[in-house]
C-alpha cells in the first residue's frame, strides 16, 4: 500500500507524459519507443515532447542535447543524471 | 456546460502543463457534438503546432469547439491574397500572428543603423504591406479578423538609455503599432490583439523560448501560449458568442468583510485601510465595470432593512443604490432570485455573471442555472478584483456611447415606472413621455452601436440573423439595401440607438432582412414608426410591396404579432419556424404613431 510520503505513481510519470503528448497508451511507452517506432513522434512534436518533459520535471535541456535524444531511453537517463527519478 | 468538460477544464487548471494541453486537445474531441462549432484560421510567421493544442483547449471555455486551418508555416502573405474558396477565407475568425524578426528585421537586428527616414520607411513599409493583405482578404472573405501587434524589444537596441532617446526602437515599434491599429480600425470587421501587452503580461523575457525559436522557430514559452490561447478565445467568444451583460453580486464577504446581520453596519470591514480597503477596492473595480456598460445586481440573503442602511449611511460604499438595475435581499434562494433578476432586468438568463464567496451558493447556481456564467472565487478576498477583471467575463469589441450612458438609461427608466405607475392609462403615459425619435441610414458612428444590437437583441427581433461585421459593411455599401438606426428619446433622457432595421430592394419588393429593437423601448409603439418609415422608404423607391420574414426562436415573442399587426398578411411558412408576411402598398396605410414626434 502506498503510504501519504510515498509520490504518487512517480515511476511512470515519464511514460504518462510521453503518452499524453503523442496520444498513445501509457501502457504501450518503454524505455526503446523512439521517433521510428512511434508514427505521431515526428520532427515537430519532438519539439513539444522536450519541452512537455522541461515543464514537467522543472528542467533545463539544451538544445544539443534535445537534438540528440533519441528515444524515452535518453530521456530516463538524462533525467536521472540530474537526480530526478523519472 | 456538461460536468465531464468541466472536470476536464478543471484538471488542466490545476496542472497546466504542456503535455496536459496537449492530451486535453485530443480529449476534448469526444464532446464536439455538444459544443458549438467555429471554423478558425491560424496563419503565422511562426510555428504554431503545440499552441493550437492550447487554444483548442481555451476555447472549450466558452463552449466552442474549434476547427482550425493552419496556413503553411510563414506564408501569411501568400495565404492572405490566395483565392476565394480557399480554407482561410472561408474561416468565421482568422487569426494574424506576425513576428517584428519575421516581417521587418531590419527593425530588430540591425536598428541602429537606420536613420529617422530608413525608420519611418520600415514602419509605413510594414504598416501598408500589412493592410493592403488584410483588404484584398477582407474582399473575399466575411472572418472576423483578429492581427495581433508587434512586441515591444526584451533587449532594447540602446539599454538604459532607451527612455531618454528620442528614436528609439522601443519608440518605433509604439508608433508601428499605434498606425497599424489606427489604419486596420478602418476596416470593418478588422481587430487588433494587443500580442505586446501579453509578452509585458507573461514577461518579456518569458515569452520567448529561444531553444525552441532555434530549432523549430516555435517562439512562444508555455506560459505564453496559454495566455495567447485564453485571449483567443476571449476574441472568439467576443465575435462568436453570447455578450455577458449584467453582474450580480453577493453582498456579505463579497461587497464588505463580515456579516451584516450579525455585526451591523458600523461592523463591516468597508474602508481606507486593510481589511476594509480590499473590499473597496473590489467595489472599485465592479464600479468600472458598470462605467463601460455593465449592468449591476444584487442576490443576497439579508435583511433589506440592514441593506438600505449601508447604502444610505456607509460612507465607503463606493457602490450606491443607483448603480444596481435590480435588488434583490431576501430569504428566498438564490436560484429564484437570479431568474427573477434576469426577469426584471429584460435579459436571458444566459446574459448574467455570479460572484459570490459562498462555494456551496456557486454550486447550487451551477447546478440549478448552468446558463449563468459562475465565476470561481477565491477564497481570499484580496483575490476579488483581481477574479473579476482576469475573468473579462463582459469584453466586447467595441465601446459605443450607449455603453458609456447604460448606467445612467437603467435609473431614468425608475422614473419612467413611477410616471407609467401614475398615469391613468397607457395612451396618458406614452403621451406624458414626450417622445421623439430620429431615423438615420448608418454611418461610421452608427455602425458599431447598429452591430452590437444585431448581435444581442434577443426578444424585439424577427429575424435573428447574427450578421458580421463584415456582411453588415458589405449591406452598408449595397445601393439596394436600407440600413437604418433608430433613436429614441423622451423627456427622461436619451436612449440612443434602440433599433435597427434592414431593408433590401428589389424591383417590386422591398424585403425586410433585419428588424429589431432594444427590449428597453417595447411597448412604445416606435415599431409602428419604424414600418411607417419603411413603407415611405420602399414607395420612394418604386416598390409595390413590403415582405418580412418572422423566425420563431425561444425569446422572440414580443416580436410575434408585429406584421400581423400592421395589416401585413401571412404568405408562406418557412421552414418549422418561419412564416412570411407581405404588405401590399397601394392600399396599405402604416400612420406614425401620435405619441412620437419625428425628427429629421
Amino acid at each position: 500500500m502506498k503510504t501519504a510520503l510515498e509520490p504518487y505513481n512517480r515511476p511512470d510519470r515519464l511514460r504518462k507524459v510521453i503518452a499524453e503528448v503523442l496520444g498513445i497508451p501509457p501502457e504501450d511507452v518503454t524505455d526503446d519507443t523512439s521517433p521510428g517506432s512511434v508514427a505521431t513522434w515526428d520532427s515537430v512534436s519532438h519539439l513539444t515532447v522536450i519541452m512537455a518533459v522541461e515543464n514537467e520535471f522543472h528542467v533545463t535541456i539544451s538544445a544539443d542535447m534535445a537534438l540528440q535524444m533519441r528515444s524515452v531511453g535518453d530521456l530516463r537517463e538524462y533525467l536521472n543524471s540530474q537526480q530526478i527519478q523519472a | 456546460m456538461i460536468r465531464q468538460i468541466h472536470e476536464l477544464l478543471n484538471a488542466v487548471d490545476e496542472h497546466p502543463t504542456i503535455a496536459a494541453y496537449v492530451n486535453a486537445a485530443r480529449e476534448v474531441q469526444k464532446w464536439r457534438p455538444m459544443l458549438r462549432r467555429v471554423r478558425v484560421g491560424w496563419l503565422a510567421s511562426y510555428t504554431i503546432d503545440a499552441a493550437v493544442s492550447y487554444n483548442e483547449v481555451e476555447a472549450v471555455r466558452h463552449g466552442f469547439a474549434v476547427d482550425i486551418y493552419r496556413g503553411a508555416f510563414n506564408t501569411v502573405h501568400q495565404e492572405l491574397l490566395s483565392g476565394a474558396g480557399h480554407a482561410a477565407a472561408s474561416a468565421e475568425v482568422v487569426f494574424i500572428s506576425q513576428l517584428l524578426e519575421d516581417v521587418c528585421p531590419a527593425l530588430t537586428a540591425s536598428y541602429l543603423q537606420l536613420d529617422t527616414s530608413d525608420v519611418e520607411a520600415q514602419v509605413e513599409r510594414v504598416v501598408s504591406e500589412t493592410v493592403t493583405a488584410i483588404q484584398a482578404f477582407r474582399a473575399r472573405s466575411e472572418a472576423a479578423i483578429v492581427v495581433h501587434n508587434f512586441a515591444l524589444p526584451t533587449y532594447p537596441a540602446l539599454g538604459i538609455f532607451e527612455p531618454m532617446a528620442s528614436e528609439s526602437q522601443t519608440r518605433a515599434v509604439r508608433d508601428l503599432n499605434a498606425r497599424l491599429a489606427q489604419r486596420l480600425s478602418a476596416i470593418a470587421g478588422v481587430y487588433v490583439l494587443d500580442f505586446d501587452r501579453l509578452c509585458a503580461v507573461v514577461g518579456y523575457s518569458n515569452w520567448r523560448n529561444d531553444k525552441m525559436w532555434h530549432l523549430g522557430r516555435a517562439p512562444l514559452s508555455a506560459s505564453a501560449m496559454r495566455e495567447l490561447a485564453r485571449l483567443q478565445a476571449d476574441f472568439l467568444n467576443a465575435i462568436a458568442g453570447t455578450p455577458r451583460k449584467c453582474l450580480v453580486l453577493d453582498l456579505d464577504n463579497t461587497l464588505w468583510g463580515g456579516i451584516l446581520g450579525e455585526v451591523g453596519v458600523s461592523g463591516i470591514n468597508l474602508g481606507q485601510t486593510y481589511p476594509g480597503s480590499v473590499y473597496r477596492e473590489f467595489q472599485q473595480a465592479v464600479l468600472q465595470l458598470h462605467q463601460r456598460g455593465v449592468l449591476l445586481a444584487i442576490n443576497s440573503k439579508n435583511n433589506p432593512s440592514d441593506v438600505e442602511q449601508v447604502f444610505e449611511s456607509h460612507p465607503d460604499m463606493l457602490l450606491k443604490r443607483e448603480h444596481f438595475v435590480c435588488v434583490r435581499v431576501n430569504w428566498q434562494s438564490k436560484t429564484e432570485n437570479m431568474v427573477a433578476i434576469a426577469r426584471e432586468a429584460g435579459i436571458g438568463l444566459d446574459s448574467l455573471v455570479y460572484f459570490d464567496d459562498n462555494p456551496a451558493e456557486r454550486a447550487l447556481m451551477r447546478t440549478v442555472l448552468p446558463e449563468v456564467l459562475t465565476l470561481e472565487v477565491p477564497s481570499d478576498p484580496l483575490g476579488y478584483a483581481k477574479t473579476l477583471n482576469g475573468s473579462r467575463a463582459f469584453d466586447k469589441l467595441s465601446f459605443t456611447p450607449e455603453d458609456r450612458r447604460r448606467g445612467a438609461m437603467y435609473q431614468e427608466r425608475a422614473q419612467r415606472a413611477e410616471l407609467e405607475r401614475s398615469s391613468a392609462s397607457v395612451g396618458d403615459f406614452l403621451e406624458a413621455l414626450q417622445m421623439k425619435m430620429k431615423i438615420t441610414a448608418v454611418d461610421n458612428y452608427a455602425f458599431p452601436r447598429v452591430l452590437d444590437l444585431i448581435h444581442k437583441t434577443n426578444q424585439f427581433n424577427v429575424t435573428v440573423r447574427r450578421h458580421s461585421a463584415a456582411e453588415l459593411n458589405a449591406i452598408v455599401n449595397d445601393p439596394n439595401c436600407g440600413v437604418f438606426a433608430i433613436r429614441l428619446a423622451d423627456r427622461f433622457g436619451d436612449h440612443g440607438v434602440v433599433g435597427a432595421a434592414i431593408v433590401r430592394h428589389s424591383g417590386e419588393v422591398a424585403q425586410i432582412d433585419t428588424f429589431l429593437l432594444s427590449c428597453r423601448v417595447i411597448g412604445r409603439t416606435a415599431e409602428t414608426a419604424m414600418l411607417a418609415f419603411i413603407v415611405d422608404w420602399a414607395k420612394a423607391r418604386g416598390a409595390s410591396r413590403i415582405e418580412g420574414e418572422f423566425v420563431s426562436t425561444a425569446k422572440n415573442a414580443p416580436a410575434a404579432d408585429l406584421y400581423e399587426h400592421h395589416g401585413f398578411s401571412a404568405t408562406a411558412a418557412v421552414g418549422n419556424s418561419g412564416t412570411c408576411w407581405s404588405l401590399n402598398l397601394s392600399d396599405a396605410v402604416i400612420e406614425w404613431p401620435y405619441y412620437i414626434r419625428k425628427e429629421q
